[in-house]
């Protein structure tokens, strides 16, 4: 039950910041926090010997902040695109991280460090203090951007209007990174470097497919995230040897699949 | 109401606007005409303090920017997939730093009414804003600006993308809207309807071609001067 509601809380979360940088058109962005913070937690072992999830969380969210002001400031004096940065710090995050182990391991680390748990994601090695600190920070970030969401609204569909009513528009993108980076952190254990973006982005997708009004969209996405968190843990609980986070993604990734044939079956049935 | 003096702005080492002077009284519709690329939008931004100046200096009288101006850019700035209805979207302009935090519908449902009455889509007010024409959006985005009570309205544009019947329609709406103290400043590109609308003109080309009342500088040698030789028009 415990992880159920851990991996329901952190998985709602996200989707609700997904859909955020979805609006922004900047849905790679949780890509590169991910693989950015790979890296991080190289360094949070490097640094205190230890891969407990407070430390790892309090290291690499600091980490991948600095990466973070760094990538912005490229953005702002660069002639490249958004989608190309994006993808220069993706690959920079995962081979500095590779790197980082390269070299531990030389030294005589063992590979059995727990990296992997990082790496691909092992919901099985959620110690309990850990789900208490994921249910709490999503549960947390749930409930502010309950509070905010009408400022949230604004700042997504007119950044303009947004400052001239005395918003921050600054202030409000570094929250929403911070946020964004915490789970991204977070969810490193559930679902790995390389899937986590999966569960930001697949779940709004979807609930986005049929919906186009806030409420309905995120009480669809809510009913998915919770079927599909279920069906991953009974699945990986009942064949032994399969991870939770891939189960997760490739139901997830069905899911979408056979909700746009439906979408595409209706309309073609509606309109010939 | 506006002065501006020697404004010049620069994307990167080309210089988009050049030395730009004028003073704009209010109280009237101005028109903004230039060709693609003269820097129309680049000018509007730059008053509205949205883009920096490289020199001059924009000095506003008697109006506060933050407080009486209402911008309204190109509708092709939105994102109209953004999920949201039309009554949710003029509500939200009413969202500001002071009330967010206990901000209560009830209290803005008359004002909020009142404005999308005033604009012809008050039956259309629960809809998506995907599921509107043109001409639809544009007067929810004229909406939005006015349930802000502003002094000023700037529009870049507003008549892109909808047709005559809706351009007159909110033409006369704002026309109504200077009747009562309001004043517009306008980009805009279809130069036949220039003598109709506007009571004052700026025309432009990188810098200033010419300023002051449209009977005046709404000229062919001035025309020349902003389009060059592709222009005809029956003047």
């Amino acid at each position: 039950m415990m992880l159920f509601i851990t991996i329901f809380l952190l998985s709602f979360a996200l989707c609700c910041l997904g859909g955020v940088f979805y609006y922004e058109q900047k849905s790679l962005i949780t890509d590169v926090y991910s693989h950015v913070a790979f890296p991080g937690v190289v360094l949070a072992y490097v640094l205190f010997n230890s891969l407990d999830l407070y430390l790892v969380l309090f290291v690499t969210t600091t980490f991948v902040l600095l990466i973070d002001l760094i990538k912005n400031k490229l953005l702002r004096i660069t002639k490249f695109t958004t989608d190309s940065i994006f993808a220069f710090f993706i690959a920079f995050g995962f081979s500095l991280g590779t790197l980082l182990i390269n070299i531990l391991q030389n030294h005589g680390v063992s590979t059995k460090a727990g990296f992997s748990d990082f790496l691909f994601g092992n919901i099985s090695a959620l110690s309990s203090n850990d789900s208490v600190l994921i249910i709490s920070i999503s549960s947390f970030i749930l409930c502010l951007l309950y509070l905010y969401r009408r400022v949230i609204k604004n700042y997504l569909f007119d950044q303009i209007l947004f400052s001239q009513l005395g918003f921050n528009v600054y202030f409000t993108q570094r929250i929403l990174s911070v946020c964004t980076v915490v789970l991204c952190v977070l969810s490193l254990k559930v679902a790995g470097v390389v899937l986590t973006t999966g569960l930001f982005l697949i779940p709004f997708a979807t609930a986005n497919l049929f919906y186009n009004k806030i409420k309905h969209l995120f009480v669809f996405a809510l009913l998915l995230i919770s079927l599909v968190t279920f069906a991953s843990i009974f699945i990986s609980l009942n064949f032994s040897g399969l991870s939770t986070g891939p189960i997760l993604i490739v139901l997830y990734f069905v899911v979408y699949l056979l909700s746009e044939l439906f979408k595409f079956l209706r309309f073609k049935n509606i309109y010939g | 109401m506006l002065n501006v003096t020697n404004l010049s702005v620069c994307y990167t080492t080309e210089k988009v606007l050049k030395d730009i002077s004028f003073n704009f009284a209010g109280g009237s519709i101005l028109g903004i005409i230039g060709p693609n690329g003269s820097g129309k939008s680049t000018l509007l931004k730059s008053i509205l303090g949205l883009k920096n100046s490289n020199k001059g200096s924009v000095i506003w009288k008697e109006i506060s920017p933050k407080l009486d101006i209402a911008y309204v850019p190109q509708q092709s700035e939105y994102d109209w997939e953004f999920p949201s209805s039309v009554y949710d979207l003029v509500e939200n302009a009413l969202i500001t730093t002071k009330n967010f935090w206990r901000f209560n519908s009830s209290n803005f449902r008359v004002q909020v009414d009142s404005v999308l009455k005033q604009f012809n889509i008050y039956d259309l007010r629960n809809r998506h804003i995907s599921m509107l024409s043109g001409g639809q959006k544009q007067r929810l985005l004229l909406a939005r600006a006015f349930v802000l009570n502003p002094k000023l309205l700037i529009l870049d544009e507003p008549f892109n993308a909808i047709d005559h019947s809706s351009e007159q329609n909110i033409f006369n709406m704002l026309k109504e809207y200077v009747k009562n103290g309001g004043t517009v400043i306008m980009v805009h590109h279809n130069l036949n309807s220039v003598l109709d609308y506007f009571d004052e003109l700026l025309i432009l080309n990188k810098s200033l071609v010419a300023f002051g009342t449209t009977d005046n500088v709404f000229n062919k040698s001035n025309l020349l001067k902003a389009y060059g030789s592709n222009i005809f028009l029956d003047l």
